[in-house]
Order: C-alpha cells, then sequence, then structure tokens
C-alpha cells in the first residue's frame, strides 16, 4: 500500500494539470495582491486634509440643523407608526454628533486584510484543489492507463485508496502552500505600506487556526473531485457534477426551502471556515394586522460544518470505492 | 501448482447491456491453454477475445464460470498470481504527457522493482533512444514496444498480447513475432489474440479457435494442419471433365479449378491414380493441397456466423471441441 501511495504522489507531482492549477492559483493569488496593496496603503496628506474637511463640515452641519433633524425624524416615525406600530427610524443616530474617525479611511491591519483575502480564497484554492484530484483520478479512464495499471496491481481497492490518499496528501501540501503564500504576501505588502499594525497572539491564533480550517476544506475538496473522478470516470463530467450541484440544488434549494440550509455546502461550508453561518426561515400566520410573515435567524455553528463535510466526504469516498470494485474497466 | 496450465476457463460467460437488450459476448467458454510455448487464440473481431482476456485479468466481472491462471482461481486469486503474468490488452495505454521511462517507472514502483530494471527493459525492447519523449509522440510501433517492456518490467511466465501487431509496419510485425516466439522458446506461455492468422501460424504451438464467444476448436496446430493436408488433392489430367465424372462415380467430391480438379476426401492419393489410370486418363500432376490456418478459420467461423454447422472438413479437424 506505501508503495502504491508513494508512486501516487509522485505521478501526482508530475502531472502537467497540477503545475497549471497551482500556476492558477499563483494568479488569483497576485490578483489578490492587488487588492491588498490598494487597501492597505496609508492615507495620504490629501487623504488626510479632504477627511478632516468633511469631518468640520457634517459638525457645524449637526450643530445648525441637529436638533430639528432629530425632531424631524421623531415625527416622520410616529407618522409610520400609526400604521406600523414597529416602525423604526433609528432617531437616535440624529441625536449624536459626527465623530472624527467616521470620516476618510484607516488602513486595515495586516490580520484584518489577511483574515478576509484567507477567506474569500477558500473557494478558490478548493475549487483548484478539486481540480487536481478531480482530473488526477479521471485522466486514468479516459487515458485507459488504469487498465495498465489494474493488471500490475489488480486490487482495486488498495489502487482506489492509495489514489484517494495521495490526492488528500497532495491537496493538503498544494492548499497549504497556497494558503501560506497568500497570508505571506498579504504580510509583506501590510509591512511595505507599513499598516502591519498590531499584531496580538490571540489575533494571529485565529489566523492561523482561520488558515488550518480552509486547508482542510481544501482537502476534504480535492477527496470529493478524486470521488467524483472516479465515479464520473472523465474530468469534465466531475467538473460539471459539482457546478450542476451549485446551480441547480444549492442556488435552487436554498431559494425554495430555506430550511433546508443545514443540509446545503454552502452555508456549512461558510460555518466551518468563519466559525458560524446564519440563515432565515419565515415563519408565517395569522395576526391581528392579518397574514404575517416573520424571518426567524437559525445558525449553523462550525461543528455543524465539520460534521457535514465529513459525512458527505465519507460518503462520496465510500461511493467512490464501492463503483471502483464493481464496475467494468473496459 | 506446477504443472497447471497456464489458462484454463469453464462456462465463462459475459453479457453486456445494450440499448437493445442484453448481448451475449462470451457464451461458456471453455478454454485450455497449457503451460510453455505460445497459444494462439483466434476469432473474428466481435468474437470475445478481447472480454475473455479482461475477464482473465479481472478487468471485467464474469456473469458465471470459473477461470484459473496457473491453478490460482481468478479473478479472486489474482494477487497472489499477478506477478507472473504480463498483459497487454487491445492498444497500449499508458499517460500520454509522460515520458516511456516515467510511465515504466511508475508501474515498476507499483510493484517494487528496482529502477535498473526500467533501463534493461527499455534496451531489450530498442527504446533507450526515446526513453525520454511524451508516450504521446510514440508511433504506434514504439507504443506496442513500451507495452511489452512494461510486461517484461515483471519478468512473467505468462504474457498475454492481444492484437499486439494492430498498426504495425511490417517490420514492426515481424519484431513482436520475433518476441514472441523467442519467450515462447525460453519456456514462456505467450498467449496471442489475434484474428490475423498468417502470423499466428507463424509462431503458435497450439491455438484454440473462438466464434460468437464460445470455442469452437482447439489443439495443436501441426497436428490439425497434418490431419488435412493428406485428405485433399490436386490433379492435373488431360481430361478433366471426363475424369471428375468418372471420379464421382467412384466416390470422391471433386471441384474444377482452372485446368485441375480438386479432389476431397483422398486419404489415399494413389487410388485417385489407380482410378483414373485404369479409365485410360493419365495424371501429369498430383499435388497434397496443405490448408493453412486461415481457410480452417474461415471454415469454422463463417459457419457460425450463418449459424450452420461447419463442414465435414472442419468438424474433422483435430484436437479438443
Amino acid at each position: 500500500m506505501m508503495r502504491l501511495l508513494v508512486v501516487e504522489i509522485r505521478r501526482l507531482w508530475l502531472r502537467r494539470l497540477t503545475w497549471f492549477t497551482l500556476f492558477a492559483g499563483l494568479l488569483v493569488i497576485g490578483l489578490m495582491g492587488v487588492a491588498t496593496w490598494q487597501q492597505a496603503q496609508p492615507v495620504s496628506a490629501a487623504e488626510q486634509a479632504q477627511s478632516d474637511n468633511d469631518y468640520q463640515q457634517a459638525l457645524k452641519d449637526w450643530q445648525a440643523n441637529g436638533e430639528q433633524m432629530l425632531k424631524d425624524c421623531l415625527q416622520q416615525q410616529a407618522e409610520a407608526q400609526k400604521t406600523d406600530p414597529k416602525a423604526d427610524f433609528q432617531c437616535q443616530a440624529a441625536s449624536q454628533a459626527p465623530q472624527r474617525e467616521w470620516f476618510g479611511r484607516q488602513p486595515p491591519s495586516f490580520l484584518e486584510i489577511a483574515q478576509n483575502t484567507t477567506r474569500n480564497a477558500a473557494l478558490t484554492v478548493g475549487f483548484l484543489v478539486f481540480l487536481i484530484g478531480a482530473s488526477a483520478v479521471a485522466a486514468e479512464f479516459t487515458t485507459g492507463a488504469i487498465g495498465t495499471w489494474l493488471t500490475f496491481e489488480p486490487r482495486r481497492l488498495r489502487v482506489l485508496t492509495s489514489k484517494l490518499v495521495a490526492t488528500g496528501v497532495t491537496g493538503f501540501l498544494a492548499s497549504a502552500a497556497l494558503v501560506a503564500l497568500l497570508v505571506g504576501t498579504t504580510y509583506a505588502i501590510s509591512r511595505y505600506a507599513g499598516t502591519v499594525g498590531a499584531l496580538p497572539s490571540d489575533g494571529l491564533r485565529a489566523l492561523g487556526l482561520l488558515t488550518l480550517r480552509v486547508t482542510a476544506a481544501a482537502t476534504l475538496a480535492g477527496l470529493v473531485g478524486a470521488s467524483l473522478g472516479a465515479l464520473t470516470r472523465h474530468t469534465g463530467a466531475a467538473i460539471a457534477v459539482a457546478l450542476g450541484y451549485a446551480v441547480a440544488i444549492e442556488g435552487f434549494v436554498r431559494a425554495w426551502k430555506p430550511e433546508l440550509a443545514p443540509f446545503l455546502v454552502d452555508p456549512n461550508l461558510n460555518a466551518w471556515i468563519g466559525g458560524q453561518s446564519t440563515y432565515y426561515v419565515a415563519t408565517c400566520g395569522r395576526s391581528p394586522e392579518g397574514y404575517d410573515c416573520t424571518p426567524v435567524e437559525y445558525t449553523l455553528w462550525q461543528a455543524d460544518g465539520a460534521r457535514f463535510g465529513g459525512i458527505v466526504v465519507a460518503l462520496l469516498i465510500l461511493a467512490a470505492l464501492w463503483a471502483f470494485r464493481h464496475r467494468d474497466v473496459t | 501448482m506446477s504443472g497447471a496450465p497456464a489458462i484454463e476457463t469453464s462456462g465463462l460467460r459475459k453479457t453486456y447491456r445494450t440499448r437493445r437488450g442484453r448481448q451475449v459476448a462470451v457464451q461458456g467458454l471453455d478454454l485450455h491453454v497449457p503451460a510453455g510455448g505460445v497459444h494462439g487464440f483466434l476469432g473474428p473481431n466481435g468474437s470475445g477475445k478481447t472480454t475473455s482476456i479482461r475477464m482473465l485479468l479481472g478487468l471485467i466481472n464474469a456473469d458465471s464460470g470459473t477461470m484459473t491462471i496457473f491453478g490460482h482461481p481468478v479473478p479472486d486469486d489474482l494477487p497472489a498470481v499477478i506477478d507472473r503474468v504480463g498483459a497487454i490488452v487491445e492498444s497500449p495505454k499508458f499517460f500520454p504527457a509522460f515520458s516511456g521511462r516515467t510511465n515504466l517507472e511508475l508501474l515498476a514502483g507499483a510493484i517494487g522493482a528496482p529502477k535498473s530494471r526500467v533501463g534493461e527493459v527499455l534496451e531489450a525492447t530498442h527504446l533507450a533512444d526515446r526513453a525520454k519523449d511524451h508516450y504521446a509522440a510514440y508511433s504506434l510501433g514504439m507504443k506496442q514496444r513500451l507495452a511489452v517492456a512494461a510486461t517484461l518490467l515483471k519478468d512473467p511466465d505468462l504474457l498475454i498480447f492481444d492484437e499486439p501487431t494492430n498498426g504495425l509496419d511490417p517490420a514492426g510485425i515481424r519484431e513482436v513475432r520475433d518476441t514472441m516466439r523467442d519467450l515462447g522458446q525460453r519456456g514462456k506461455t505467450v498467449l496471442v489474440s489475434s484474428h490475423i492468422l498468417a502470423e499466428v501460424e507463424q509462431v503458435a504451438d497450439t491455438v484454440s479457435i473462438i466464434g460468437r464467444g464460445h470455442l469452437l476448436a482447439s489443439g495443436s496446430v501441426s497436428a490439425i494442419l497434418g490431419s488435412q493436408g493428406t485428405t485433399v488433392v490436386r490433379v492435373g489430367v488431360s481430361e478433366p471433365d471426363r475424369a471428375a465424372t468418372l471420379l464421382a462415380y467412384e466416390g470422391w467430391t471433386t471441384r474444377r479449378e482452372g485446368t485441375h480438379l480438386v479432389v476431397e476426401g483422398a486419404s489415399d492419393p494413389a487410388a485417385v491414380t489407380r482410378a483414373l489410370a485404369l479409365a485410360g486418363l493419365y495424371v501429369h500432376e498430383l499435388t497434397p493441397v496443405v490448408p493453412d490456418l486461415e481457410s480452417v478459420f474461415l471454415d469454422l467461423t463463417t459457419h457460425e456466423q450463418l449459424g450452420a454447422p461447419p463442414t465435414s472438413r472442419a468438424s474433422r479437424w483435430g484436437g479438443r471441441k
């Protein structure tokens, strides 16, 4: 088994598509780096002067008209409450004097940018690793090389298991490298711009855990790709199944039956990566005012996301192993 | 397991689901391939040769029947015997973007063969100079040679070549033929499936002929052809029409072939000359007609396709049936 695993890992890293995919990942990181560069720039003197000016203007305006604005707001709110007792125009905001920090741009710290970019990159990195896994397994069927392979090692479960484990190892290494490069690039840019900001240990720890969660999710995406590759026996078909599912099932079900969100990939993925994700289900019924629908908020927690991901990947792997064990190789 | 046949199948059956329902590819195939030497596995296209080989190698599942390789029941016990088997099924199939050497190195790694073995088999198949080229850039002959090189990585006792000369030029065909003959002479068992009979006839010690998924005949080539050689003679005679009438009257089956007569069932050619001489017809030529494998094959398989029994000549053909 170990021998097969070593050979499979070697084969994966010899594949051009693995390197093309990593190169595509580098391009994405490059593009994100450009966005980071723009965000991390310190405030220029012109921007500073402009925001000072805006602040002074707003303060002057509030001092002159603040009381009247509050009065108008409360009056409009009272009008609205005649038909809708719950109407709330947030008039307290008008009673508060403008604060200096509301004006002008504050360059985000390295930790803020890194958290955002890592979260945003999760889907891209996951898709790239999915592609590595799907094409590595499916290509063996399209080229027919799997037949040659099985005349050397006929134990099919071992053969596919070695491919899946190799995909997992490669997916983990590839995604870890991409995420590390992304965070490293973000730090380098923030440092160059002089806007690294504070680096508290709990912030760094949170960022480290986030990168691990993204890497884990991408690794699972690679296993999903490899399993679909074995089931469909064609890279294009594996991608079509994944995209078709994303569009037809995720999009459609979420709009049609929002209460099924706990059984969909996207909310669970967000819960896993971001710590939690919320979804809303409208609860409708008769009220004194008539038929009324109130959106009720539900939360999916990180553990829910982990459990869901684990079950889905395990089922797909089992299906792939079963199919590979029983289907003819022609 | 010593002394066991290289391959033995019994009642092997495989059907495929098609749009028109279930299609029978192999139907109760009983195959016996003795250990050592070259065994031709003959049949027209679509007769079930490749399907049978795929079942033996565990690539596709049989619906029913039993199979053994060197006495090991397959596919269950295939892992125990796979190191003794090298196979090329249909066309060679490798990773097109990898070099020939890389493809072989991966396979060698899977079976734990040393890297040096890769160099040896590349040399043996005259591919060493092109070993670094991508497999996709290889000619068909080179691909076939690479497939042979892959089978040799294991130094197998049984080699299965499925249509090994498809698409090869005459030099390539000769090379493959020489390789098979050489392997057979070294005590290896070579099962070569083909529909090109002249090629098999030159190297095979024994053959099995299948049609429509079942065995039509099997046995040693020399015995088969030898037993056929004495029954048909080609006769050159001065008055062929009169001679034909006479021989028919005497109970022989004859037919005209230009100025000659072909007499079937002439187990004693002297009886033919004697009968003609007694009637004043003098023979100026008498040649035994030695059938080749092709004529036997065509006789068997043509009738199989038509659903009729083979002619008497074919049914008399020696060996198992």
